[in-house]
């Protein structure tokens, strides 16, 4: 489908930034433009949207008329430093640093097709010492290091 | 008449930043920034990112006197890579990739780190004393900035902004309204109401800026990477012969004068900062050499003149901060952001008001270029080592430091999801090519550009004409409109087009 378009990351771009301001749009519907007093709280977002959505019409309209680079093809397995972030995300503040981190950087480590499952048992434990002791202990940032129930 | 009194309150200046404990920040942020330069992949504006959070905890001096040591450090440490192994450790080191590292083919690799080590030190202490002179009647026009001029003086700022990053205009607008979007959410000064919160109730302060920036210039970038899996080539030869030669010396230094005026008048426009400032100096440099063969095959000055440029383009770049109070580009809106936390509200009446602050940050500078330059020749052995380092080491160690920070900052699981989210939307755009720096800069001032847009209102009563009537606003507007055409006119967008295949031809 996306061979027959001219210039698919342009009308890709142009996609996402129109159904965000859509969404803008949706999302300030309850708020007014104009008040009594002066310009309401509606009048920003919208007037942003405005302008976004434009631009990514005309953005999806020149991708489909004129040509562009072919787009680059996609690689699942790096996008799982996403799911690491996403792992520490949901773990740290009920499991503790040492658990998340350990999860972040076993999951990045997957991430790369080439690292050997020692490096990254290596790169958890570093990762997590060095991290315990520079950001908890030297610089005193708030982070549980355990899960909850060990305090 | 008032530029003594400038050079007066920078020695008072000089006692703050020889204050033992920010002498030992201007340290960590200079080895830090240099560090942060030579690896590839890692800019100032990630390593501000992410210690955003820290700077929290120490005083205000101490951490914008880091920040910025991160910053001009940043330059240097990007020259390394850029010699060495051929591949820009800094956006702004991408010029000295050329010649650099054909004088390091040739075995003059020690020359190269030198004359980019002096050029830099010459470059910043030159524009140190240029704001210690310029700022103050700076600040004194800044006052007769009224909110209509503030606003108009913003919308060129992003045009300009929006001019300089690569990338296609119309995607590039695109990522500055985005941003412009992204950042009215929050909770409305006026009526109190949450604008698009959906709900999360972690949103009500606005979408927090570390983690999107932390997203946006760091994750898609990790990513990008391992895509590639390039693997780094460095210099076997030894690294001696330090010194460059009287005959480098002759050359380089009308170079390096040239390169530190145009340098800190292209860190002064909005938009502007180091790497525009390195290309610009180096395209000058060859276009009036008497001989521009030598340019490609290892001439001392396209090393000097980007380096000299891009050291006196960061620098710069403060000004419009410290006397207007309006960030010119992404790593000075992280600076902006810096002091917000502090609880400083950045404006022309910090010099008046926080008078240690500012004069002591700018003395900073002085102190910082002459530490980066005994650092760093000593230390480039340390550098290269660090480089044998492979990649599939270290980036699950920054993505750690990545997301502690983004955790940190408020203390919020909800900030790790935004960086996930903004990490993901940041790969996206790097496959689109689309360029993202424009929406950090707009995420930034949106908030004041608001702000002013409505007291100009209320000043005019509602009449949207104020905008053109006022002289100095008008006169932005101009600017702004002139701008927006060229960048539309298909001759200039060729040129421009041209000059940014150039930049990545390397």
């Amino acid at each position: 489908m996306l061979g027959k378009v001219k210039d698919a990351n342009r009308v890709l771009t142009g996609l996402f930034l129109a159904l965000v301001a859509l969404l803008g749009f949706y999302l300030a519907r309850p708020l007014s433009n104009f008040t009594d007093v002066g310009l309401g709280p509606g009048f920003a977002p919208n007037v942003f949207a405005g302008i976004q959505l434009a631009i990514g019409l005309a953005l999806i309209a020149f991708g489909l008329v004129r040509d562009g680079e072919p787009p680059e093809s996609w690689q699942l397995r790096p996008l799982l430093i996403i799911v690491a972030i996403v792992f520490f995300g949901m773990t740290i503040e009920t499991m503790g640093m040492v658990i998340a981190l350990t999860g972040l950087v076993l999951i990045a480590c997957c991430a790369n097709k080439s690292t050997k499952v020692i490096e990254a048992l290596g790169l958890a434990v570093g990762t997590v010492v060095f991290s315990a002791i520079v950001f908890v202990k030297l610089l005193g940032l708030t982070m549980p290091l355990w899960p909850a129930m060990f305090g | 008449m008032d530029y003594i009194a400038g050079l007066s309150h920078l020695l008072g200046g000089l006692d703050v930043a020889l204050e033992p404990s920010n002498l030992l920040y201007c340290l960590i942020g200079c080895l830090l920034g240099t560090l942060i330069g030579v690896l590839p992949g890692l800019g100032p504006l990630n390593a501000m990112a992410m210690l955003l959070p820290i700077s929290y905890y120490l005083s205000p001096e101490g951490a914008l006197i880091m920040l910025a040591g991160i910053y001009y450090g940043a330059q240097y440490g990007g020259s390394t890579t850029s010699i060495l192994v051929n591949m820009p450790g800094e956006t702004s080191s991408i010029v000295t990739c050329i010649d650099g590292h054909q004088m390091a083919k040739q075995g003059r690799a020690g020359p190269a780190l030198a004359v980019a080590a002096l050029s830099s030190v010459f470059a910043g202490i030159v524009v140190t004393f240029l704001i210690a002179l310029f700022a103050p009647p700076l600040t004194k026009v800044a006052l007769a900035f009224g909110p209509a001029e503030y606003f108009s003086l913003m919308i060129l700022g992003l045009i300009v902004a929006a001019i300089l990053a690569q990338g296609a205009v119309l995607p590039t607008l695109g990522m500055l309204v985005l941003g412009l979007l992204l950042g009215s959410i929050g909770t409305d000064t006026e009526s109190g109401a949450f604008r698009l919160t959906m709900g999360f109730s972690a949103l009500a302060d606005g979408i927090g800026i570390v983690p999107v920036a932390i997203g946006l210039f760091g994750v898609g970038e990790i990513i990008a990477n391992l895509e590639k899996q390039e693997k780094m080539v460095v210099i076997e030869k030894r690294v001696d012969h330090l010194w460059p030669s009287k005959d480098d010396f002759r050359r380089c230094w009308p170079a390096v004068v040239r390169a530190t005026g145009l340098g800190a008048l292209l860190g002064l426009l909005p938009g502007g900062g180091a790497m525009l400032a390195s290309f610009a100096a180096y395209v000058v440099e060859k276009k009036t050499s008497r001989d521009p063969s030598r340019f490609g095959q290892g001439a001392v000055e396209g090393v000097a003149a980007p380096e000299a440029a891009n050291n006196a383009g960061a620098q710069a770049s403060f000004i419009p901060l410290l006397t207007l109070g309006v960030p010119s580009n992404a790593v000075i809106a992280l600076l902006a952001g810096a002091m917000l936390i502090q609880g400083i509200t950045p404006g022309p009446n910090i010099m008046v008001e926080k008078p240690a602050l500012f004069w002591g940050l700018i003395a900073s500078m002085l102190v910082g270029n002459l530490m980066l330059l005994i650092i760093n020749l000593p230390l480039v052995g340390i550098w290269v080592k660090l480089l044998k380092v492979p990649y599939h080491l270290l980036y699950p160690l920054i993505l750690a430091f990545m997301a502690i920070g983004a955790y940190t900052t408020s203390t919020n699981v909800f900030d790790v999801f935004v960086l996930a989210v903004v990490g993901l939307c940041s790969y996206l755009f790097i496959k689109w090519k689309a360029e993202p720096a424009p929406l950090i800069l707009a995420l930034v001032l949106e908030p004041i550009i608001e702000q002013n847009f409505k007291r100009a209102l209320q000043i005019s009563y509602g009449d949207p004409f104020i905008f053109v009537t006022k002289p100095i606003s008008l006169g932005l507007l101009i600017l702004a409109v002139v701008v927006m055409a060229l960048l539309i006119l298909p001759s200039f967008r060729r040129t421009r087009e041209e000059a940014f295949q150039e930049e990545a031809g390397l």
